[in-house]
């Protein structure tokens, strides 16, 4: 059935316990899978693992020719070493670029990959109630997923046969905060949202209000950081691991990329600050024993701590907020996503903000949000809306318009405090000192609005086709930006010259 | 922060579901209203090891080391490494470690003791730092496999104590029962529901009864259960064991036994424990692996290296696995291997569902009385089982969304809550006797006391035999109080059941002493059964005479 049709259906059909309302969370780096649970009137998470133990499983695909087939998740990470199999991680941030991943000589693309992902994850309905059928699926999605990233997702969704019960790609902070209010608060709060997931640490400041019923959480600041994250730490204790093996042993990579999935986690627990913890390097022949100690898993996120705190700082000082913005004046804190695991991190925000709260599975808070999404949606859960204001995220491209053809320079879903990289524009013209052209603004259907026209003069003489400039965007506000333009010159015969000017816009 | 509600004069309770390969311990979270499974060492799921070694601040004592840490040791340190430690539990013989060449022998409810108190120490640790509780975890609630024995029951009981249990809130309740508690926990339906709980060292099955009236919880009882204490995943990793012992043979021409340490074949006893514990590791992950391949590898270059070296390369395939017949004891006793001999994996799936026959039977049921098939443990991931089961009962089985690894020890913490808090909503066990229960009478046959199905009250359940017991002889001044359990369900041919047919257990036994001397006949014994709702069997036994005399004798862990 499909979203709409159950959204039509009267109180009592909808209370069918065989209908599944699902939210799910792809990340990057994990995947977990929550319904809601009609009778409880609350969201419910399904545990992926098996017998793991974990209720969300790796984002990972395995192919293994030898038997021409695709294994997924958790086994994808432990068979490595033990086949000659590819295994494809990193698949959403991937997402967008339309890349092609060559699986034993053929070319599948990356949303076609990811659609078999969520076909078998979606099929744990069936696992847990046989004639469970999926009537709707709210995804959450990170803040860095461009337009052409989420097309692509949800053309995965197509693949994986659930086009119709998709009913939106919902933003992960949204998802966040509706797992938390549930109703509309009292008064006025600002809340900080901190995402500690695979691919990056991001969060920021809310201010959350209640109006005409429904909860509008207005973005204060908005901030990332791509160097801390959970594959980037999986990535030190995986060096770690190999620094302790002298051993050529066939697929040694793969061997230490299982081993650091499975036993990353008794690093960062209480257990190691008490006595050194002991691993056993099973796989190699003689096995090898190591000792770890405490000091030395300090060390090794140290860098990670400083950029952390960093972050929080930045959070709090980047924010639209009139006057500074002290750790005392937040009242929610949110700390959810994987990294949240570790202990270091917990502290951390501790440190900030003493009255944290953290979650009992933090992986799994925007699953269970995307899950009480989609029971809204559908008419079943009385649950406030949840608007969410972001003035920091540009909701349209920026670029500047030369006939039909767009050349955009910032590109939508960034940040304006973010660092846009400089475009090549080559002028089609003759200049003679002067150069116009519009700026636009273009939204996701395509429709643009005049941002100015720009005027820069100056410039060298050249012939057409001969003046190449590059064009540069900063970003003063969220609504003031310079426009930098440089002369890089054309070849030997037109030399780069020293010019930059610098033209102030509004948005 | 949480604040739990307790009846701080019961204590705080956690549940803990002791397996043989893997062990879970959960709380009931009062505030949350929900069991929550306590993550041991980073992790749900504890793997039920311990390894010795020598404490480096004083060489006369020993240190231990707990969970994958020791599992994980075995490699290296075979001989100071005790896994699967629920196997021994019901033996006397003492379990012999050797740390750095000096021998430490250990009883097995002492070893499982340790490893019991860790988890308690990490538990109390726990509720302290996540859940803000001050007090410790003062009892427990223990799951065991459904067809225990006494012996087994009694050191696992004896285990809990050693850990720092209080002895008088240490509870046993049935491994499948609790399992499907943690399904039934918010079902509205009424239902009948067969729990097909294929574990590591076990199978149980479980049939139980939710009613649920409006707006209250979930009455669930136990109908029937019935198990096979030694047929597991164990048994299942053993035919892949076997598979490569195979192999080993062949390349070896058969000179080598690695399961005779004192063979003079040229191997040390080290290196064939090391061997060993290595070839069943690699037949974990391989079974594992299996249950999402078609085929997987196992690699084990060399697996020995004196005095030659025996490298291990080959191929396993899913239908390999399924239909290998197992050839080697593979260190297992004699009695233990002819069960397994020439046996397939699909055989063993086979005798499982020959214990839902007697399970169904008991309960008087058909396939088609039962409402869901509900799954549970690592084994019953295999594709096999589900088809099996679907073929069976024209329905496909349920799985947990919780994992089926957390499922026992979930339920376990919903126990602990009705033991905590019987006051509280939550859902209800409403005990029943499970089995016929009743007393040996004269020419071994079988006279049934309590019949099955029976539900206990809160103040417990009493009945008085149908007939009083009578002297046998002339002049006799004792006479023997036999009580036992009829396991298996009575069939047509069985009006008259003897005390020695398959499927009696005794449960305990004592004498009446005193009885005045008199002719046969004269004297008459009426005897009484209790049975309580903490699963205790009390009987009474008195001398009907003017100078009748009274004796007493009790059952602990009835049903388990």
């Amino acid at each position: 059935m499909n979203w709409k049709n159950y959204k039509n259906l009267n109180a009592a059909d909808k209370a069918n316990e065989a209908y599944y309302i699902i939210g799910l969370d792809i990340g990057n780096h994990s995947t977990g899978i929550a319904f809601y649970n009609i009778s409880d009137g609350d969201a419910e998470v399904i545990d992926l693992s098996g017998g793991y133990g974990k209720p969300s499983i790796p984002t990972v695909m395995q192919y293994i020719a030898e038997n021409k087939e695709w294994v997924f998740g958790e086994y994808a990470l432990l068979n490595s070493g033990a086949n000659n199999g590819v295994i494809i991680t990193a698949m959403v941030e991937r997402l967008g670029r339309f890349d092609h991943i060559d699986v034993d000589g053929r070319s599948i693309s990356v949303a076609n990959i990811l659609g078999m992902f969520i076909k078998e994850i979606l099929s744990n309905v069936k696992n847990i109630n046989p004639n469970g059928e999926i009537v709707g699926i709210v995804a959450a999605i990170p803040a860095y997923l461009s337009q052409q990233a989420q097309e692509e997702l949800t053309r995965a969704f197509k693949i994986a046969g659930y086009e119709k019960e998709l009913i939106a790609l919902v933003p992960d902070r949204e998802c966040a905060l509706a797992s938390h209010y549930r109703q509309p608060p009292m008064d006025k709060e600002l809340a900080l949202v901190v995402d500690f997931g695979g691919r990056e640490l991001c969060g920021g400041l809310y201010e959350v209000a209640a109006v005409d019923g429904r909860i509008v959480a207005t973005s204060m600041s908005s901030v990332f950081n791509n160097i801390v994250s959970v594959a980037a730490i999986n990535q030190e204790v995986s060096k770690l691991f190999e620094s302790y093996l002298d051993s050529e042993t066939d697929r040694l990579n793969e061997h230490v990329l299982g081993f650091t999935h499975q036993h990353k986690d008794m690093l960062f627990q209480k257990g190691i600050r008490q006595k050194p913890i002991k691993l056993y390097f099973n796989f190699l022949y003689p096995p090898v024993q190591q000792t770890i100690e405490h000091k030395q898993v300090l060390e090794l996120v140290f860098p990670y701590l400083r950029g952390f705190n960093g972050f929080i700082n930045d959070v709090l000082d980047k924010s639209l907020s009139a006057k500074p913005i002290r750790p005392r004046d937040v009242g929610l804190i949110m700390c959810v996503g994987g990294g949240f695991e570790m202990l270091w991190a917990r502290d951390a925000v501790a440190e900030f903000f003493p009255a944290a709260k953290f979650y009992k599975n933090p992986k799994m808070v925007v699953t269970e949000g995307a899950a009480l999404v989609a029971a809204r949606r559908l008419g079943i859960a009385e649950l406030p809306e949840i608007l969410l204001e972001d003035r920091h995220q540009l909701t349209g491209d920026i670029g500047i318009t030369s006939g039909d053809a767009f050349l955009p320079l910032v590109e939508r879903n960034s940040f304006w405090w973010q660092q846009h990289k400089p475009k090549l524009v080559l002028v089609n013209e003759a200049v003679s000192g002067e150069v116009s052209f519009t700026l636009e603004k273009r939204n996701t259907s395509g429709e643009a609005t005049s941002i100015g026209q720009v005027k820069i003069d100056g410039l060298p003489k050249r012939p057409k086709g001969a003046t190449r400039l590059e064009i540069g965007v900063s970003f003063l506000s969220n609504k003031e930006f310079n426009l930098n333009v440089k002369d890089i010159g054309f070849g030997e015969l037109f030399p780069r010259v020293d010019y930059e000017q610098v033209v102030g816009m509004e948005l | 922060m949480a604040t739990l509600g307790l009846d701080t004069e019961r204590g705080l309770f956690l549940g803990i579901d002791f397996g043989t390969t893997n062990s879970v311990v959960s709380i009931y979270n009062f505030a949350e209203g929900e069991a929550e499974t306590i993550p041991i060492d980073g992790s749900n799921i504890f793997p039920t090891a311990i390894q010795f070694e020598t404490d480096p601040e004083d060489e006369n004592k020993l240190s231990r080391i707990f969970g994958v840490q020791a599992k994980e040791a075995a490699i290296i340190y075979p001989m100071s490494t005790v896994l699967s430690i629920k196997r021994h539990l019901g033996t006397d013989a003492k379990l012999t470690v050797s740390v750095e060449d000096k021998e430490y022998q250990f009883t097995p409810q002492q070893i499982a003791g340790e490893i019991l108190g860790y988890l308690k120490q990490k538990a109390d640790e726990y509720a302290q730092e996540e859940l803000g509780i001050t007090s410790e975890f003062s009892g427990c609630v223990i799951t065991v496999p459904a067809n225990s024995t006494d012996k087994q029951k009694k050191m696992t009981k004896e285990a809990a104590q050693l850990a720092g249990f209080d002895p008088e809130n240490i509870y046993l309740r049935l491994e499948p029962a609790a399992s499907a508690i943690s399904y039934a926990v918010n079902e509205d339906a009424n239902k009948k529901v067969l729990v097909y709980d294929f574990g590591g060292g076990t199978f149980d099955a479980c049939v139980l009864e939710v009613k649920t009236e409006e707006a209250g919880e979930p009455t669930i009882s136990i109908v029937s259960t019935y198990g096979d204490n030694n047929l597991g995943g164990n048994d299942m990793d053993k035919i892949i064991m076997d598979i490569v012992y195979e192999e080993f043979k062949k390349l070896t021409g058969e000179e080598i036994d690695l399961f005779d340490e004192d063979a003079d074949d040229g191997v040390s006893k080290r290196q064939k424990k090391v061997a060993l514990v290595r070839l069943q590791q690699a037949a974990i992950q391989a079974k594992e692996r299996l249950s999402q391949t078609k085929s997987t590898k196992i690699t084990l270059a060399p697996l020995i290296q004196e005095p030659r070296i025996v490298n291990i390369n080959m191929e396993i395939t899913r239908d390999d696995f399924l239909s290998h017949r197992r050839q080697n004891p593979l260190g297992d006793s004699q009695q233990v291997f002819e069960k397994f001999r020439d046996k397939t994996v699909t055989d063993l799936i086979d005798e499982t569902l020959e214990c839902v026959n007697h399970c169904l039977e008991a309960g008087k049921l058909k396939e088609t009385d039962i409402d869901e098939i509900f799954l549970v443990g690592g084994s019953s991931s295999i594709l096999y089982v589900s088809e099996k089961i679907a073929e069976r009962f024209g329905k496909e089985p349920f799985k947990s969304k919780i994992s089926p690894a957390l499922s026992i020890s979930q339920g376990a913490a919903y126990y602990c809550n009705m033991i905590m808090m019987p006051t509280v909503r939550g859902p209800v066990v409403q005990e029943r006797t499970i089995h016929p229960i009743g007393l040996e009478i004269a020419g071994r046959r079988f006279m049934e006391v309590v019949a099955a199905g029976l539900d206990i009250p809160k103040e417990g359940l009493t009945i008085d035999a149908s007939e009083p017991l009578v002297t046998n002889y002339d002049d006799v001044t004792s006479m023997a109080i036999v009580v036992y359990e009829s396991t298996k369900p009575k069939t047509s041919d069985d009006k008259n059941q003897n005390v020695n047919q398959d499927g009696m257990k005794r449960l305990a036994g004592t004498s009446l002493r005193g009885i005045p001397s008199g002719p046969r006949g004269k004297e008459t014994v009426q005897v009484v059964f209790h049975v309580g709702q903490d699963n205790m069997l009390k009987v009474t036994a008195r001398s009907l005479s003017t100078d009748g005399v009274v004796t007493e004798l009790s059952v602990d862990e009835l049903y388990q």
